[in-house]
């Protein structure tokens, strides 16, 4: 496989088990925030409750007892002040039912005032109390029914005012949380983001940009590896097809080549060489560049064949294609056009260029000796025929070829002829001196 | 003829609409209970009691868009006629005993009292001056039949040797002092109050207040068991008469002060 896979990779994580793990921490801190909230707004019902049933029925009570104190100390003046018996009695009436009222009697220190302040005012108003006195220890009492009414207001007002304050405080409290249960909700978010663009996103978009390639050759499939291990999957998986992939075209190529190539002397078929030969003498003509082919046919190849076996046959045309491969440039093009016969193209040549190296691969030849693996040796000639390709088509240049190779085995052989527009030339066997 | 049957079935939908939406403007029908006035507290300040429960019952019923019915009653009846569903409301000074909560619905509470031994000049001169009503002996004390006051008074006559006059108002109770008929009588101080605005001076509270054994505590309005929406309904009535001052307003035309 190609794809780069360290083995230093980080260990994958499970997507499932990863999002979970986030899901199942901030479902812990909401439900924590959530429970916090709750007691909180359980304390407020609670103070509500307390303060609807408990401090401000209180503090009512406590406001009218104040009252009432406030009421008997007047009543208690009145008495004092009356000009009439029976003003002073009905006064005295208030001052009795003041000081039997239930809100007095049920408070300790309004209740031991207001008894203090009926007797002293029964004892007025019977003339048991000396006048000297009298106004002396009323304006001690009634400092003392003020007071006590004042402090039983301010007390009212304080429990009323404290139940509020913790409500306050709660409130405050649960606004404090309810801010931190956003907090957690927004790092939630951003961390699930976070996690979503780096360990998803980017190695969904690394392996979309990926599969957009994978068609093309690519000798190495660059995927960082993932951290989750739904996505490794994924790139081993991408990988595993681009291997396949790779093959395929390999074997493609290879095929490619086999069809094209001769297997017997590596050199181009007949069919490669006319495609490839057909390309040049089109694009040279469009240029109206020079072009030249040329056919070759090895001189009394049967004998080879008859004397030394068929073995001895194909190593000497391996030998012969070793000699086109390493006599020829690089941008000519040599083929197996059939048995002991070959074809070329010379590009940008003119025939005369192309008679000169053919030439030099005949004198080569003529010059080889090849050693047989029973020790004996053998020899080879050869003869070409060579054609301007550059005003006729591949086909009329390679049929002019082959009437100036049928000259050159019928003047005798290893020889180069060249058939230009017009006339022959025969090429002597020292021409590429 | 299609027009005509359309017209038709929509003057018979709206006769057979009628009685319900009848029934529905209608107000209902209260018969409240009240304190009964006697012919010898007819003054001013004694009808004072009844007029100030009148009162508080008219508001209630306007504010329960009701038509009531008021039936002056001794206070021995009253307590009965409401548990037997008989009346629907009693506005009767009845002060709240678990023993009563488990016969009748209170509504919330009208105002506070105690109760206290009136007497007369003579009869505290008698029995050494200030009285305590746990230190009397011997003495005839007139109450209210069926009230606390009884059930006190009943609970310690025969160990103090004290003869209970049984009367069926406050105000035949102050009128039986007043004659030198009884020594003392033990009723509610705010009763007492109006009361003794007319004995000139003849009789006066003796004693200190009382609110142990039920003779104190909150005096409400009562209803019978089953009617506990209609006591809702009381309930928010007093509950807007106290907002919008109407209770106070009602209280002080009878009294000069607050005292609830």
């Amino acid at each position: 496989m190609h794809l780069r896979k360290g083995t230093d990779a980080p260990r994958s994580l499970n997507a499932a088990t990863l999002f979970g793990v986030l899901a199942g921490i901030f479902t812990l801190l909401l439900i924590t925030a959530i429970a916090l909230l709750v007691a909180d707004q359980r304390k407020l019902l609670d103070s509500v409750t307390q303060l609807r049933t408990q401090a401000l029925p209180t503090s009512i009570e406590q406001q009218r007892l104040a009252r009432n104190i406030e009421t008997l100390r007047l009543e208690g003046e009145r008495v004092l002040s009356a000009s009439t018996p029976q003003a002073r009695q009905q006064a005295m009436f208030v001052v009795n039912l003041m000081a039997s009222h239930p809100s007095i009697l049920g408070n300790p220190r309004a209740r031991d005032i207001a008894t203090e302040t009926e007797l002293f005012l029964t004892r007025v108003t019977r003339g048991e109390q000396g006048d000297s006195a009298v106004h002396a220890e009323w304006a001690q009492l009634s400092r003392r029914l003020s007071l006590a009414a004042d402090d039983i207001s301010v007390e009212a007002v304080s429990l009323a005012r404290g139940e509020v304050a913790t409500m306050g405080a709660v409130i405050e409290g649960a606004q404090q949380k309810l801010y931190a249960t956003l907090a957690i909700t927004l790092v939630f978010v951003i961390v699930l983001l976070l996690l979503m663009h780096r360990r998803l996103i980017l190695p969904l978009q690394r392996i979309d940009a990926t599969l957009k390639t994978l068609g093309k050759t690519a000798p190495v499939l660059d995927l960082p590896p993932g951290s989750l291990h739904e996505i490794k999957a994924i790139e081993g998986a991408i990988g595993q097809l681009h291997d396949i992939l790779q093959k395929h075209e390999e074997t493609r190529d290879e095929l490619e080549r086999l069809a094209a190539t001769d297997m017997l002397t590596g050199l181009n078929n007949r069919r490669e060489f006319m495609h490839i030969a057909a390309g040049e003498v089109a694009r040279s003509q469009r240029y109206g560049r020079p072009v030249t082919v040329g056919l070759a046919d090895l001189d009394h190849f049967k004998r080879i064949n008859d004397q030394h076996g068929h073995a001895a046959g194909d190593l000497a045309l391996r030998a012969f294609a070793d000699l086109v491969r390493s006599t020829l440039r690089h941008a000519d093009t040599a083929g197996r056009y059939g048995g002991e016969e070959f074809a070329f193209v010379f590009p940008e040549t003119t025939p005369e260029e192309a008679a000169v190296l053919s030439n030099r691969l005949r004198s080569r030849l003529d010059a080889m000796v090849i050693a047989l693996p029973d020790g004996a040796t053998l020899r080879m000639t050869l003869s070409i025929g060579i054609a301007d390709a550059s005003v006729r088509s591949l086909e009329e240049a390679l049929s002019v070829a082959d009437q100036a190779l049928y000259e050159a085995k019928a003047s005798g052989r290893n020889t180069v002829v060249l058939r230009p527009m017009a006339g022959l030339s025969i090429l002597p066997p020292d021409f590429d001196h | 003829m299609i027009a005509h049957a359309q017209r038709l079935g929509a003057l018979l939908g709206a006769l057979l609409l009628l009685p319900a939406a009848a029934t529905l403007a209608a107000p209902r029908e209260l018969q409240v209970a009240t304190l009964q006035m006697t012919t010898s507290a007819d003054v001013p300040e004694a009808r004072a009691i009844v007029e100030l429960n009148d009162a508080l019952i008219r508001e209630i019923c306007v504010r329960i868009a009701a038509r009531c019915t008021q039936h002056p009653l001794p206070f021995a009846d009253i307590l009965p006629g409401i548990e037997s569903g008989r009346f629907q409301l009693g506005v009767a000074n009845v002060l709240h005993t678990p023993e009563r909560e488990r016969r009748v619905l209170f509504s919330q509470a009208l105002w506070r009292s105690s109760s206290r031994l009136v007497g007369t000049t003579a009869s505290i001169g008698r029995f050494g001056g200030e009285v305590r009503l746990a230190d009397l002996r011997g003495a005839a004390v007139a109450v209210v039949k069926g009230t606390q006051q009884h059930r006190a008074i009943q609970g310690i006559a025969q160990a103090q040797r004290l003869r209970i006059v049984e009367t069926e108002s406050t105000g035949e109770a102050m009128a039986l002092l007043l004659r030198g008929q009884t020594d003392f009588a033990l009723m509610p101080v705010r009763s007492a109050y109006f009361l003794l605005q007319s004995a000139q001076g003849r009789a006066t509270f003796t004693g200190p207040a009382l609110l142990d054994s039920g003779l104190g505590g909150s005096v409400h309005a009562i209803l019978p068991k089953r009617e506990a929406q209609l006591r809702q309904d009381v309930d928010a009535a007093l509950d807007a008469m106290r907002g919008d001052g109407t209770f106070q307003r009602i209280l002080r035309r009878y009294m000069p002060f607050l005292a609830d």
